[in-house]
């Protein structure tokens, strides 16, 4: 089983379930973290029990997880009482966390200590760490000052990496540099930004749009199920 | 050039503020209280370049070999509390700007923001600390009424507390909370086997360690509920190489600072149960009379610590 963590409400994630069709990949949202049947332990014993998608799932029938949120937030919380919402959405981040870092199976991409799915990184420090591998970049510049202008938007190619693969651009220069980045990262999932025709990064992120049906399948492969 | 990002009247702020002057170590004290009127400019490429500049003057980040960091969320000071969306923004803008340029400066931070966040997830810092070779208490997180009856049974004695950082009292497992038991299903609640013992609470600051006894019959100390109760803390040292395993602790965690929770049974072993990365050692420091405030100003006097990632 693929396991989605994911909002109810998130579409997106929605109709990513729905293109690998349900009984294979299933959801794991705060409705399933709010039922009973769960159980963690720390120190860790590799048993205990999650719900997802309403039914009790031991960790060794689960192949992969796939994490489309940063975190839970307090007001997808409609079942608890609204004064509780903030205090439950903490507590339910910190317990995911532990639940997503204590499994043995493919995660994409594996939570950080501030993010449920991956390093939740600043522009910045993108660019400082494709500076320092040797990898061209645009300086990043901010100014917080009392008479902030918009950045403007400048041409750019976009490569979605899913593991070693990469899509949107053939460039293998920039698929290069695309690995390299996100290795150093520990990330498997990555979307990255360079200019053209130069070929500066300009940007990274690790939450990048799963809609092309080939990154797809990337990613199902990724998480243990047919590519 | 050292800076102290906070509030003044915060007691840590204050007391390495002191310590640093009484050293004659060149500060510059960004005041939060300032946000509104302070500017930053951020430069990143393979280096991390800018300036700050408020009442207080203006300083190239590039001159800053050390940072103390204890900012509060700007938009909930008392100043902007009310504040309009587009004043509350461009405050969130400046945190956000500032600790950005506390993840990637070469100077030493203490500590950065990265490293800190162990503290938002007690159930994942307790693994982390039990993989760095500390005994820890059993542990267990469930939203299941029968798993908790099961644990309780194994431990005879258990207490439930928050997993997240939010602050909560530690409270004993009595069998009035049986009829709560159905709240369970709501959200996971960390449930802990109840270990008997003196509390030591240790303070790392880069190489120095200071540790205290913390005398109290409350199940929390921090939450005394009557005199007798209250907290007494004195001066203690730490036997064998526990020591030596508080200072990995606290590096294994990036932490240059670390506020530790340890427990000695009665039979000599010693748990440990939370490390806090921005600790209040006010606390202890006025009650037992180390000098944490010098420690944490050599610390940040010697630059160069625990290194940005990258």
């Amino acid at each position: 089983m693929i396991v989605v963590v994911a909002s109810s409400y998130d579409a997106y994630a929605l109709s990513i379930v729905a293109h690998w069709q349900s009984g294979y990949s299933t959801m794991l949202t705060a409705e399933d973290l709010c039922s009973p049947g769960w159980s963690i332990s720390v120190p860790r014993s590799g048993r205990g029990a999650a719900v997802i998608g309403g039914r009790i799932v031991r960790p060794d029938q689960i192949s992969g997880i796939l994490t489309l949120r940063p975190r839970v937030f307090a007001p997808e919380l409609r079942a608890i009482h609204p004064d509780d919402r903030a205090y439950v959405a903490a507590e339910l981040n910190a317990f995911l966390l532990e639940w997503l870092m204590a499994q043995s199976c493919p995660v994409l991409n594996r939570p950080s200590l501030s993010c449920l799915a991956g390093p939740d990184w600043r522009v910045e420090q993108w660019i400082h760490i494709a500076g320092r591998l040797g990898v061209p970049v645009r300086t990043r510049r901010r100014h917080v000052r009392n008479d902030c202008s918009p950045r403007a938007e400048e041409p750019a190619v976009e490569i979605i990496l899913v593991g070693e693969r990469c899509f949107g651009c053939d460039d293998p220069r920039l698929q290069s540099w695309s690995r390299r980045l996100a290795e150093a990262a520990g990330t498997d999932l990555l979307c990255t930004r360079f200019s053209l025709p130069e070929g500066d990064l300009l940007s990274a992120h690790s939450w990048p749009r799963l809609t092309d049906p080939a990154v797809l399948a990337a990613v199902r492969a990724r998480l243990g199920g047919e590519g | 050039m050292i800076l102290i990002w906070g509030v003044p009247n915060d007691r840590p702020v204050a007391a390495v503020r002191a310590a640093l002057e009484r050293r004659n170590q060149p500060v510059f004290f960004l005041n939060q209280h300032d946000v509104m009127d302070t500017e930053m400019d951020l430069s990143v490429d393979g280096i991390v370049e800018g300036a700050l500049r408020s009442g207080t003057g203006e300083l190239a980040l590039g001159d800053v070999t050390a940072a103390y960091l204890r900012p509060y969320d700007s938009v909930r000071l008392p100043a902007l509390a009310d504040a309009p969306p587009k004043v509350a923004a461009r405050a969130a803008a400046f945190d956000d700007a500032m600790l950005c340029w506390s993840e990637l400066t070469p100077a030493r931070v203490v500590n950065r923001p990265s490293a800190m966040a162990s503290n938002q997830s007690k159930p994942h810092q307790l693994a982390l600390i039990h993989a760095q070779g500390f005994r820890v208490p059993e542990t267990v997180v469930t939203t299941d009424a029968a798993e908790v009856e099961a644990f309780w049974e194994r431990h005879a004695e258990i207490i439930y507390k928050s997993m997240s950082g939010v602050r909560s009292i530690v409270s004993r497992l009595t069998p009035e909370h049986r009829k709560r038991f159905g709240d369970l299903a709501h959200s996971p609640v960390q449930f802990q086997q109840w270990i008997p013992g003196h509390d030591v609470r240790v303070h790392v600051a880069g190489e120095e360690v200071f540790a205290c006894n913390v005398g109290s019959s409350a199940i929390d100390y921090r939450y005394p509920r009557s005199e007798e109760e209250a907290p007494r803390i004195a001066p203690c040292c730490l036997p064998g190489e526990l020591a030596g395993r508080c200072r990995r602790l606290a590096a294994s965690l990036g932490l240059d600072l670390a506020g530790i929770d340890l427990r000695c049974t009665p039979e000599g072993e010693w748990y440990c149960f939370e490390v806090n990365p921005s600790p209040a050692f006010t606390f202890y420091a006025e009650a037992t009379g180390q000098p944490m405030d010098d420690a944490v100003a050599r610390l940040l006097a010697d630059g160069t610590g625990v290194s940005a990632r990258f």
